[in-house]
């Protein structure tokens, strides 16, 4: 019997910049092309382009120019998907993600992050960058050449537990295009 | 052939007959200052197929693992059927278990519109009322997209493909363009699955509903066809069916017919918040938006069928 995942173990608290209706969120679909599953909120997407009716793909991660998008909610999420295989089909909600702009200016908690390392306050991060990796869309602060590996955010208050005893990380939302290829 | 120099005449007699005449001038002004429509809009249809019910934070049901509302929907179980024994036996055991199914919610919401408050005084429609109105159509047809989207996953996802839990096609291709035959064919689609459902509500768009209007006294079966050509479609049954007509021709393809079986048959449609329009002034700055909550999920797609006429 799998262990119960509770609604804190995957999450995005905005610290300091949102809620306000003047933040900076993008909403979109997930790419069919990816098959990481779950997407979990907290974890960083970017914009790869447009359906034929104008709505916005995501893929997990950023590169290169790709602008990051800071999950709010990810596509285990009930206002997202509610999948019923042949049992039934939902009419709502339509699979719609919606995120913080990496451009703006917040302060922001994830827990999706690579927990094997430790921040140093002001390090840089990115999100790795794959459509099919179980770590896709995580925080790292690995492997980083600066205006080569694009940057998503600098380390804030720094790798804490949270009250509902889970790992989180603090940043500020930072994005440093790098000259990398974008994909 | 219309004559644009005496229908223009003919407007601005009446125009100059209007202002010329006591009391009539605010009508002339009115007609004047009316503004140009460009864009018709409808009602949802959604609505129509699977009526809105009211849910109340108190009907939803508490997951452990999420906050975000739901709600639990038993579903009729199937039972194995009866059979013939002799004398002196017993029954098999079937231990009752049931299937059931989860509706959980989301949000539509407008545009945020803005705008400062003396550049609305430059308006003479109220431009205020006529954008809200739009907006909250617009949610309709939001709605109405994810409707027909599931309706169409539901039923095997594209046209000939079988359902998985009927097994039956129940998206059909049916020769013969729009005929009193291709339709009467279309009717038979939904009581071939195993669960005998009749189609009971109809869906066509404005552009379909005109090939019915070019049926000959035959085909259509005395002077109904004489009142069509006279006065064209109003009828709201026919075929046995309640007929709706639909302008959203990206959802209701031309030619083609979405049929639906009576709601309790299909899913829910609930509403946890009602349509509500939230409006700001600060300063001299006004904005709006409209949003409701709602939920909705097709618990069963044996209720579901589409034709299209080739």
């Amino acid at each position: 019997m799998p262990t119960p995942v509770m609604m804190f173990d995957h999450a995005l608290s905005p610290l300091k910049g949102w809620f306000s209706p003047y933040a900076i969120d993008f909403s979109g679909k997930l790419d069919a092309t990816v098959t990481t599953d779950p997407v979990y909120a907290g974890r960083v997407v970017h914009c790869s382009g447009y359906s034929s009716t104008g709505i916005p793909q995501f893929k997990p991660g950023h590169n290169g120019r790709s602008v990051p998008i800071f999950l709010l909610n990810g596509t285990d999420q009930l206002d997202v998907n509610n999948p019923g295989g042949n049992h039934w089909k939902s009419i709502a909600p339509a699979g719609f993600l919606s995120g913080l702009v990496g451009i703006a200016c917040y302060e922001l908690e994830s827990t999706e992050f690579d927990t094997a390392q430790t921040y140093l306050h002001n390090e840089y991060l990115r999100a790795v960058r794959s459509d099919s990796a179980a770590n896709a869309g995580t925080l790292t602060n690995q492997i980083i050449t600066l205006y080569t590996t694009s940057v998503c955010a600098q380390v804030s208050r720094g790798k804490r537990t949270n009250q509902h005893g889970v790992s989180t990380l603090s940043f500020w939302t930072h994005f440093l295009p790098g000259s990398e290829a974008t994909s | 052939m219309p004559n644009p120099r005496m229908e223009s005449q003919m407007l601005n007699e009446a125009i100059f007959e209007q202002l010329s005449t006591p009391g009539q001038e605010k009508q002339a002004a009115d007609a004047i200052n009316e503004f140009t429509r460009t864009t018709m809009r409808e009602d949802g249809v959604y609505r129509k197929v699977i009526p809105p019910l009211t849910i109340t934070p108190d009907d939803l049901d508490r997951q452990y693992d999420t906050d975000k509302p739901s709600k639990i929907i038993d579903k009729e179980p199937g039972n194995p059927p009866a059979v013939s024994l002799p004398f002196g036996t017993l029954p098999v055991n079937t231990y009752i278990l049931g299937p059931r199914y989860r509706v959980s919610f989301d949000r539509i919401v407008s545009p945020r519109f803005v705008k400062d408050v003396v550049e609305l005084q430059t308006w003479s429609m109220d431009i205020r009322q006529v954008m809200s109105d739009n907006a909250i159509k617009d949610m309709l047809t939001e709605e109405d997209s994810k409707f027909f989207a599931t309706t169409n996953t539901a039923m095997g996802g594209s046209q000939g493909a079988t359902n998985p839990t009927t097994g039956v096609v129940q998206w059909q291709a049916i020769s013969g363009g729009v005929s009193r035959n291709s339709l009467e064919e279309a009717k038979k689609i939904m009581p071939r699955t195993p669960f005998h459902l009749e189609a009971v509500t109809a869906i066509v768009n404005n552009v379909t509903i005109k090939d019915v209007e070019k049926w000959g006294r035959d085909e259509m079966g005395g002077d109904f066809s004489q009142d069509l050509v006279k006065q064209g479609w109003s009828e709201k049954n026919f075929l046995g069916l309640n007929f709706i007509i639909t302008i959203k021709r990206d959802l209701v393809p031309d030619d083609s017919m979405f049929m639906y079986a009576d709601p309790k048959f299909i899913g829910k449609n609930f509403n946890l918040e009602d349509t509500t329009m939230y409006i700001k002034k600060e300063a001299y700055m006004v904005e709006f938006f409209a949003y409701q909550c709602s939920g909705g999920a097709i618990g069963h797609s044996g209720g579901l069928a589409r034709a299209d006429f080739t």
